[in-house]
C-alpha cells in the first residue's frame, strides 16, 4: 500500500472510530478498528481514550459498577477499599462516591468476563510495550487496566493479575535498566500488593511489617541487590534502593547497633566498588546519599541530626520525619566526626591511586568543610566545662592548624579540578571564592 | 504543522571552521514555514496527537528568531480555537479530546498573537472555563492529572500553573477570589519529588530527570516559592547535578550516563538560569553543539548531529542560544 494510501486509511479508520463512539456505537468491531490504529501510533492518545469508553461500556454490559466510579481519576491508585469486599458485603449496595467505590458485585460470571476482557486487553498491550517501552499513554493504559482489575474482580483474581505484572516488569528492566517508566509501574505494583486483605495474601516475597502490614520492603531490596550485582553501574537500581532503606531498616525494628552495622556495610560496599571503577557515576551518587546519612543537618544540638533551632522553611514535624529517615538518626558529633575521617582518608588514598578522576577531588571538597564544621563543633561540646582551659586552647589551637592545612588541600584540588574539568569553571571559581572568603 | 523529521540533518557544512559556525536564521524560519505544507507524508497524519505542540514550538521559535509574523496569525487563531472544548480544554488537533498538556500549548499560542478576544467571541467567559477545566484536574494531595483518565504527572502541574499564571487566575493574582486552585498542596507535591542529589522526578520516589527538574522548578517559580523552598544550599546541589548533565561535546544529558541531546540545552539551561547558576555550564561549549545539531542548508534543527531535524528539537535549540546570550536571538524567561 502506498504511503498517501495509507494515510487516508488511517484518516478516515479515526473518523469512523470518533463517529461511532460518539454515536455510543461500542461493538466489537470498533475495539478492533482502535487495536489496528494504536498499532501504526500508539502515541494517539484520543484512540486510547476511545478504547477505554468502549471497554467500560463492555465491563458494563458484563453487569459491572456503577459507571460514575469507574473512571475518576482517583481510581488510577488501587484503593484498599476495592479489595476489601470479602470483609465488607455489607458495602455492596452502598451509593459509591469518588475515594471509595462500591465494592464488586458477588456476581462471579460479570467478574469472570471484566477478567477476559482485561486479559485481552493487556496481551494486546504487550508487543506495543515491547516495541515502544518509552511511550507514556501505553504505561498509562496498562495502568489503568490494572486499576480496573482491582475495582471490578475479587482480591485474588487482580492478585495474580498484578504479580503477573511484577514479573513483566522485572524482565522490562532486564532489558533496559533505566526506563524510568518502568520503576515507577513496579512502585505502583508494589503498592498495590502491599494493599489489603491481607489474609488474602499469599504472596511469599511479603514480609511482616509489624502491625500485620504485609511489605515487599526486603524483596525489592533484594531484588536492587540482584540489579547492581548484575550491573554495577546500574544508577535507577542504586536509585531505589537508596528510597528503600529507611522503611526497610523501620520494618526490621533494626537496633541502633544493627543500623550502624549497616551503614558500614553499605560504605564497605560502595567503597569496594569505587576502588574497582572510580569513574562509575552511580558509585559516586550512591555514596553520596550514605554520606548523607552522616553529615549534619540544620540546627545545633548534640545530635548530628538535631532540628528543634533550625531556621529553615520547613516545620519541626518534618524535620523529624527526616531525622527518622536517616539510617542512623541519633549519630553523634565524635561518630560523624570518626566516620567522615575515615571516608576522606579512604578518599585520599584512592586519589593517590588515580590521580585524573574529577569524582574524587570533587567528593574531597565536598566533604571536607563538613568535617571542618564537625570538629568545630565537638570542640565546642569539650567547652561545655570537660575540660581544662589550657588544654582547650591546645584543643582549639590544633584544630584551627588542622583547619588551614584541609583549606590549602582544597585549594590544590581545586586547581586540579579546573585543568581535569574545565566545562565547570564557573563552579569551581564559585567554590574557591567562598574559600578565599 | 508537520511534526514529521527531516527532511534536514544536524551537520556541519563542507569545510566549515568551529569558529565559523552561526545560526541559519532564515533557513529555520523558512523551515518552520514549509511544515504546514507536508500535508502528504505519512507522518504529517501520524503526528496530528501533537499538532498543537508543533504550532507552539514554531511560533516560539519564530519569536525568538525575530520573525513573529512568519506564520499569519488569523490561521492560527482559527485553529487554535477549533481545538477547544466545550470543558474549556483543548486538544492536540481538532476531534482530539482535551487534554491539559495541549490546553496549556494553545493558552501560550493565544497569548503570543494576542488571541484571547477572539476566545471570548468563540466561549463567553472562555478565559475562565479554562482555568475551571485545569482546576478540576487537581487531585487531594496536590498533584495534577492530565485529563478524565487520571495518569499524574510532575509536567502537568507546570502546565497547570503556568496557564493559570497566564490566564491571570492563580491565587495571588486575584487575592479577593477564594482560590481555585491549592498551590500549597501543589507545591508540596513538588517537594516531595525531590531528591537528595538535588533533582526531582515525575513522581515522589522517581529518580531525578532534567525534564522533571525543570517542570518541578519551573512550577515553585510560578508559585513564587523557588528560593524560600531551596535556599542557596538547595540551589548549590541541583545546580552542581545539572552542571554534570554538560559532556565533551559541549551537549547536554537528561540525566547520569544517557546520551546528550539539544533539548536538554533548555531543560538544563532554563533550570540553571532560574537558579542562578547559569555560569556552571561552558557556554561556548554548549553554543558550538546547538550550532553543529542545525541543518545550514536546509533549516531545522536536530537532536545531536547527524540525526534529522525536527520543530521540537529546533526550538529548544534556538532557547537554549537564548539563554546562553547568542546575538541576535530574543530573550526568553525561563520559567
Amino acid at each position: 500500500m502506498d504511503l498517501r494510501h495509507e494515510h487516508i486509511c488511517l484518516d478516515s479508520g479515526v473518523d469512523s472510530v470518533g463517529g461511532q463512539v460518539a454515536n455510543k456505537d461500542f461493538t466489537g468491531e470498533t475495539l478492533q478498528m482502535t487495536a489496528k490504529l494504536l498499532s501504526e501510533n500508539p502515541e494517539y492518545y484520543t484512540i486510547w481514550n476511545h478504547r477505554r469508553r468502549i471497554l467500560l461500556h463492555a465491563f458494563d454490559e458484563a453487569g459491572g459498577l456503577d459507571k460514575d466510579t469507574s473512571k475518576s481519576p482517583n481510581e488510577s491508585l488501587p484503593s484498599p477499599a476495592a479489595l476489601d469486599h470479602d470483609d465488607n458485603p455489607a458495602a455492596a449496595g452502598d451509593t459509591p462516591h469518588k475515594n471509595k467505590p462500591a465494592p464488586p458485585p458477588s456476581n462471579t460470571e460479570a467478574q469472570k468476563e471484566s477478567s477476559l476482557l482485561i486479559q485481552e486487553d493487556l496481551a494486546f498491550l504487550l508487543p506495543l510495550l515491547k516495541a515502544f517501552p518509552k511511550c507514556y499513554w501505553i504505561w498509562n493504559h496498562r495502568s489503568w487496566l490494572l486499576s480496573q482489575a482491582t475495582q471490578r474482580l475479587s482480591a485474588s483474581m487482580s492478585r495474580t493479575l498484578w504479580s503477573n505484572e511484577l514479573k513483566l516488569v522485572s524482565k522490562l528492566l532486564s532489558i533496559d535498566g533505566r526506563n524510568f517508566h518502568g520503576w515507577g509501574y513496579r512502585r505502583t505494583i508494589i503498592a498495590a500488593l502491599e494493599s489489603p486483605p491481607r489474609h488474602l495474601n499469599t504472596n511469599p516475597a511479603s514480609s511482616d511489617g509489624g502491625d500485620g502490614a504485609l511489605t515487599m520492603l526486603e524483596s525489592e531490596f533484594a531484588y536492587t541487590t540482584q540489579m547492581i550485582n548484575t550491573n554495577l553501574s546500574n544508577f535507577s537500581a542504586w536509585h531505589s534502593r537508596s528510597r528503600l532503606i529507611p522503611s526497610l531498616l523501620e520494618q526490621r525494628s533494626a537496633s541502633r547497633g544493627e543500623r550502624v552495622a549497616f551503614l558500614e556495610a553499605e560504605l564497605g560496599m560502595i567503597t569496594n566498588g569505587l576502588w574497582t571503577d572510580p569513574f562509575d557515576q552511580s558509585l559516586w551518587f550512591y555514596y553520596a546519599w550514605l554520606l548523607n546519612n552522616v553529615l549534619p543537618s540544620e540546627g545545633g544540638s548534640e545530635n548530628v541530626s538535631g532540628n528543634s533551632d533550625s531556621n529553615n522553611n520547613s516545620s519541626s514535624s518534618s524535620s523529624s520525619s527526616e531525622q527518622k529517615r536517616r539510617i542512623v538518626p541519633d549519630l553523634s558529633v565524635q561518630e560523624a566526626t570518626d566516620m567522615l575521617s575515615c571516608e576522606i582518608g579512604n578518599l585520599k588514598d584512592l586519589l593517590d591511586d588515580t590521580r585524573d578522576c574529577k569524582y574524587i577531588y570533587v567528593a574531597l571538597l565536598t566533604y571536607t568543610p563538613h568535617l571542618i564544621s564537625l570538629r568545630g563543633r565537638r570542640v565546642g561540646e569539650s567547652r561545655g566545662g570537660l575540660m581544662a582551659e589550657g588544654d582547650e586552647l591546645t584543643a582549639g589551637r590544633e584544630e584551627r592548624n588542622e583547619d588551614v592545612d584541609d583549606k590549602e588541600a582544597m585549594r590544590a584540588w581545586l586547581d586540579e579540578l579546573m585543568k581535569l574539568d574545565p566545562l565547570r569553571r564557573g563552579r569551581w571559581i564559585d567554590i574557591r571564592k567562598g574559600l578565599d572568603s | 504543522m508537520s511534526l514529521a523529521a527531516g527532511p534536514g540533518r544536524g551537520h556541519v557544512a563542507q569545510g566549515q571552521l568551529p569558529e565559523e559556525l552561526k545560526l541559519v536564521v532564515d533557513k529555520h524560519v523558512a523551515y518552520i514555514q514549509s511544515l504546514d505544507t507536508r500535508r502528504d507524508e505519512l507522518e504529517y497524519h501520524l503526528t496530528e496527537h501533537l499538532r498543537i505542540g508543533g504550532i507552539y514550538w514554531g511560533l516560539t521559535a519564530l519569536h525568538l528568531l525575530g520573525q513573529p509574523d512568519a506564520l499569519p496569525r488569523d490561521g492560527l487563531v482559527e485553529y487554535v480555537l477549533s481545538c477547544l472544548h466545550e470543558s474549556g480544554g483543548f486538544g492536540a488537533a481538532p476531534g482530539h479530546d482535551a487534554h491539559i498538556l495541549y490546553t496549556g500549548y494553545s493558552v501560550q499560542i493565544l497569548t503570543m498573537i494576542d488571541g484571547f478576544d477572539a476566545l471570548e467571541e468563540k466561549m463567553q467567559g472562555g478565559k475562565e472555563k479554562i482555568a475551571k477545566f485545569i482546576a478540576n484536574l487537581q487531585q487531594p494531595d496536590g498533584r495534577f492529572a492530565g485529563d478524565e483518565w487520571g495518569e499524574t504527572d510532575t509536567r502537568f502541574l507546570f502546565s497547570a500553573l503556568y496557564t493559570l499564571s497566564l490566564l491571570g487566575y492563580m491565587p495571588h493574582q486575584r487575592p479577593d477570589e477564594p482560590p481555585i486552585v491549592d498551590v500549597p498542596a501543589a507545591t508540596a507535591h513538588i517537594k516531595a519529588c525531590h531528591n537528595f542529589d538535588g533533582g526531582f522526578g515525575v513522581a515522589p520516589g522517581a529518580e531525578s530527570h532534567s525534564g522533571q527538574v525543570f517542570t518541578c522548578v519551573g512550577a515553585l517559580t510560578v508559585a513564587g516559592e523557588l528560593d524560600s523552598y531551596l535556599g542557596e544550599e538547595g540551589k548549590d546541589r541541583l545546580g552542581a547535578w545539572l552542571s554534570e548533565r554538560q559532556l565533551g561535546s559541549g551537549g547536554l544529558n537528561g540525566r547520569p550516563e544517557k546520551l546528550v541531546d539539544v533539548c536538554y540545552s533548555w531543560w538544563v539551561g532554563a533550570s540553571l538560569a532560574m537558579i542562578d547558576r547559569l555560569h556552571w555550564l561552558d557556554k561556548e561549549k554548549l553554543t558550538a553543539f546547538i550550532l553543529q545539531c542545525q541543518d545550514p542548508e536546509e533549516g531545522g534543527i536536530a537532536d545531536r548531529p547527524e540525526d534529522m531535524v525536527d520543530v521540537f528539537h529546533t526550538v529548544f535549540g534556538v532557547a537554549g542560544l537564548s539563554l546562553v546570550g547568542y546575538p541576535g536571538v530574543g530573550e526568553v524567561d525561563p520559567a
